[in-house]
């Protein structure tokens, strides 16, 4: 598998970007998940309650030398999740051992993750056919709307009526 | 090299057909009940992560990891250093903590606090998998008490 390192958010192409046919608004993808308020509303509960409980954890909570999760990272996993979940399976939220949030999605076609620091993260989208994208920055300037419609087209395409072609997007 | 115990019988050097042995904990090794390449991932700023020499015999292996990973203690992985090596990682003795240690290097240091670069953290995953996969899942049939009472590792 080779790793697309020469994405960078800099070159990130936006889907405002891809030409008159495109949907103006990544949202134009998927049907309206939160819609379905009770669905939403239980998983938005879920997601905060798995976040707080990352809170609590020590040093060495995985029985060897982990970082506590930083408040940081629980700040920013808080603020992305909502703009996921609203559009996407709830993912798994994995905490690490150096004290990020690992948000996990994965299907027949592949996985996806997002790291998520006290600064930083780091995405990977792993499809089963086709290269590995790999993109990180920031969380200052993170592109979660065009991670979500990455995840969505490679993982979702059923929840993608549009099904773009990703290649459209040139890095 | 690390200091070497004089009393520690093995031989330094690591062959290929060696068995090594990695202690899994429930609480973050598993999903599911089988061990993620999480297995193999190292702690803050370490490229390193902690395996036993199975030439110790089972029950060291067990009585070693009960001992560190405590009651999240749950089974073994086992593969040996040959498919460690193949995925790119390196495997070498540590005897200097105990006889029978050793680390399973990967060569990539995860920072503290926040996320590897993401084409560093494909490549570390890719060596985990790698090395996930060559292995054998041994379940431990009775964590709670010393000594190995399962198949042979």
């Amino acid at each position: 598998m080779i790793v697309d390192s020469s994405i960078s958010l800099a070159g990130f192409r936006r889907f405002d970007q891809l030409g008159p046919a495109a949907p103006k608004r990544a949202e134009e993808y998927w049907p309206k998940r939160h819609e379905h308020a009770a669905t939403f509303n239980a998983e938005s509960s879920m997601a905060s309650s798995a976040l707080s409980d990352f809170a609590t954890l020590a040093a060495g909570w995985d029985g060897y030398d982990a970082e506590p999760i930083s408040h940081d990272a629980i700040a920013n996993a808080r603020a992305a999740l909502p703009l996921f979940i609203s559009q996407l399976p709830f993912p798994e939220i994995v905490p690490e051992q150096s004290g990020t949030i690992t948000l996990e999605w994965s299907t027949a076609k592949g996985g996806a993750s997002l790291e998520i620091g006290s600064a930083r993260f780091a995405f990977l989208l792993r499809p089963k056919v086709g290269n590995t994208i790999a993109i990180d920055g920031p969380v200052t300037t993170w592109p979660i709307v065009d991670l979500r419609a990455l995840i969505a087209v490679y993982l979702y395409p059923r929840l993608n009526p549009v099904s773009l072609a990703i290649s459209d997007i040139t890095f | 090299m690390p200091e070497l115990q004089a009393e520690c019988h093995l031989p330094v050097e690591i062959v290929g057909g060696e068995k090594i042995v990695r202690a899994i904990k429930a609480n973050y090794h598993l999903k599911k009940g089988l061990p993620t390449w999480r297995a193999f991932k190292p702690g803050p700023e370490k490229s390193v992560v902690s395996v036993m020499r199975q030439e110790m015999g089972d029950d060291f292996c067990k009585d070693k990891s009960r001992e560190v990973a405590a009651q999240h203690y749950v089974g073994l992985l086992v593969c040996t250093a040959a498919a460690i090596r193949g995925s790119g990682s390196s495997i070498e003795d540590y005897r200097a903590d105990f006889c029978g240690h050793a680390h399973l290097d990967h060569g990539i240091v995860s920072p503290r606090g926040e996320p590897l670069p993401a084409a560093d953290s494909e490549k570390l995953r890719q060596k985990c998998e790698a090395i996930l996969v060559a292995c054998d899942w041994h379940p431990d049939p009775s964590p709670e008490q010393p000594g190995w009472s399962g198949a042979p590792l």
